[in-house]
């Protein structure tokens, strides 16, 4: 039977992430079968255990789960920003043929930096930690832009202007303090910020908790009017199922560090497997 | 003798609820039938029979708990719905495989005019092509241009349940599930429904409907299934 193998940009294998040494009776305390995550024993906290999946080219791929499931932890160490304990995050550039294979975590310091600066984009659900809040707005947006090698300020200031439009920001505002912006305004500069360097993977974490309605669906509009038009690969972590269910294709569902399910969207939605799933889904609002 | 287009055999779906101490529903035992090319297939009886799980089945939104779902695919060959995996469940989605819900869920701020281009546009459509295909949609819809700007949720039911099809049959899939496209509908949606099947099958597009209103697609079927 033929099937239909997109190509992949990043490639999860058996990433595992704890803090603490561990004992012999974590595996029988901890997990999604006895609801935890910590080692009542030793104390120590299994933040993701043997994570797999694969991210295609130009895909949304949702991670679902609730406060201390591990997602944000994931996320994190595909940012390059945690290491993990073990495991493999393999990436390729996308749109490229024979693009170099490369596992994330096995870079040197130099590299890694590098890499984020350039390849990766991040938008975070509280503003101060991906922006400087002593900064202009478009000082945030030219210090990933410098990272990334971009030297004249006159093209730099060109490039913020232009990502400021292209997020619905006023480009008059460029010189304003962050704190001046509303919550909604906020993460747009994130989302500039994120998008500047042109980054083959942009990286989500619960970028709309906290927002009111109206501010949510703007940010959202924006977010997947980015991804139809420049074909997007992003990696979603969220809480809310509505913000899954309007973003992502496919979604992965995570419980005190381990994933539990994955599948299309719509049948992690309709027909879920796991018990917690089926929880989930049924707490939706 | 013409291959079908859609073969399922022993179909059978379970639904476990954990949150009610893990107990067993099995809504379709045993289903076996094929769809031929260009065919319209009905599968009616009351509700609760399981008629709109046999379709999530297909569409891949349930997930079957046995049996085969095998699919002639343009692009892959014969597919087993049942055992594919998610990355070619989402082309045959995008190319080939097309589902209308009963009822029309869209994002309120979006107007008809792009809910109803939305999968020209999925397939690489440029917009103004796919603006001017989508006009005259909703023209053969009777949808008035004054709403064409407006989002469907202000529309009336009747409306609303016509650009669901409309979405539904605009990219021409090769096979096209429909779930109760004619309920609650009075008299001149109904027609407009039925031309639109007509439509659809005269165009190469094979149908499979469940319904329990045998009284306007029973004359329609060019074969059935009773559940």
């Amino acid at each position: 039977m033929k099937t239909h193998t997109p190509n992949w940009v990043i490639h999860v294998e058996n990433l595992s992430k704890q803090y603490g040494a561990g004992c012999a009776h974590c595996h029988k305390y901890t997990g999604p079968l006895h609801g935890n995550s910590q080692c009542p024993i030793c104390n120590s906290v299994y933040a993701c255990v043997n994570a797999n999946f694969t991210l295609h080219e130009g895909e949304v791929l949702g991670i679902v789960g609730e406060s201390g499931s591990g997602k944000s932890t994931l996320l994190q160490m595909v940012n390059l920003a945690t290491r993990p304990d073990s495991g493999h995050i393999w990436y390729r550039e996308p749109r490229e043929q024979d693009a170099d294979i490369v596992d994330l975590p096995a870079m040197n310091a130099y590299a890694a930096r590098v890499f984020r600066n350039d390849r990766l984009g991040i938008v975070y659900q509280r503003p101060e930690l991906g922006l400087n809040m002593r900064f202009t707005v478009g000082g945030n947006v030219a210090e990933k832009l410098l990272l990334a090698n971009w030297r004249h300020v006159g093209n730099i200031r060109e490039r913020i202007k232009e990502l400021m439009i292209q997020t619905e920001l006023p480009p008059e505002r460029i010189d304003d303090e962050p704190h001046t912006f509303s919550g909604g305004m906020l993460q747009r500069v994130q989302i500039a910020k994120a998008l500047s360097s042109n980054p083959s993977l942009l990286l989500l974490d619960e970028v709309t908790s906290g927002l009111d309605l109206s501010v949510q669906a703007r940010v959202l509009d924006l977010i997947r009017r980015i991804q139809w038009e420049q074909q997007m690969t992003m990696l979603l972590v969220s809480h809310d199922l509505g913000v899954i269910k309007q973003l992502a294709r496919r979604t992965i569902v995570m419980k005190n560090g381990h994933i539990v399910e994955s599948g299309l969207t719509d049948q992690i939605l309709e027909d879920p497997q796991h018990p917690y799933t089926q929880l989930l889904v049924s707490s939706a609002l | 003798m013409t291959t079908p287009l859609l073969q399922v055999r022993d179909l059978n779906k379970s639904f476990f609820l954990h949150m009610i101490d893990g107990r067993k529903i099995d809504p379709i035992k045993q289903v076996s039938f094929d769809v031929a090319p260009n065919q319209h297939f009905l599968i009616w009886g009351r509700s609760g029979v399981g008629k709109t799980s046999i379709l999530k089945c297909v569409y891949r939104s349930y997930l079957a708990s046995s049996g085969e779902i095998w699919f002639d695919s343009h692009q892959f060959g014969k597919v087993d719905l049942v055992k594919s995996d998610e990355s070619t469940i989402l082309r045959l989605r995008q190319h080939e495989i097309g589902y209308c819900s009963q009822f029309l869920k869209v994002l309120p701020r979006v107007a008809a005019l792009d809910v109803i281009t939305e999968p020209l546009m999925r397939n690489g459509i440029e917009r103004q092509a796919a603006y001017e295909k989508g006009r005259d949609w909703l023209e053969r819809l009777g949808i008035k241009e004054g709403l064409w700007h407006a989002s469907p949720v202000t529309f009336s039911g009747g409306e609303q349940q016509r650009i669901n099809l409309g979405r539904a049959f605009i990219a021409a899939p090769r096979l096209l599930l429909l779930d109760e496209p004619t309920a609650s509908l009075d008299s001149n949606s109904k027609q407009i429904i039925v031309d639109m099947i007509d439509y659809a099958r005269a165009n190469g597009t094979a149908v499979l409907t469940v319904s329990h209103d045998l009284d306007t697609l029973a004359k329609l079927a060019d074969n059935q299934l009773a559940l």
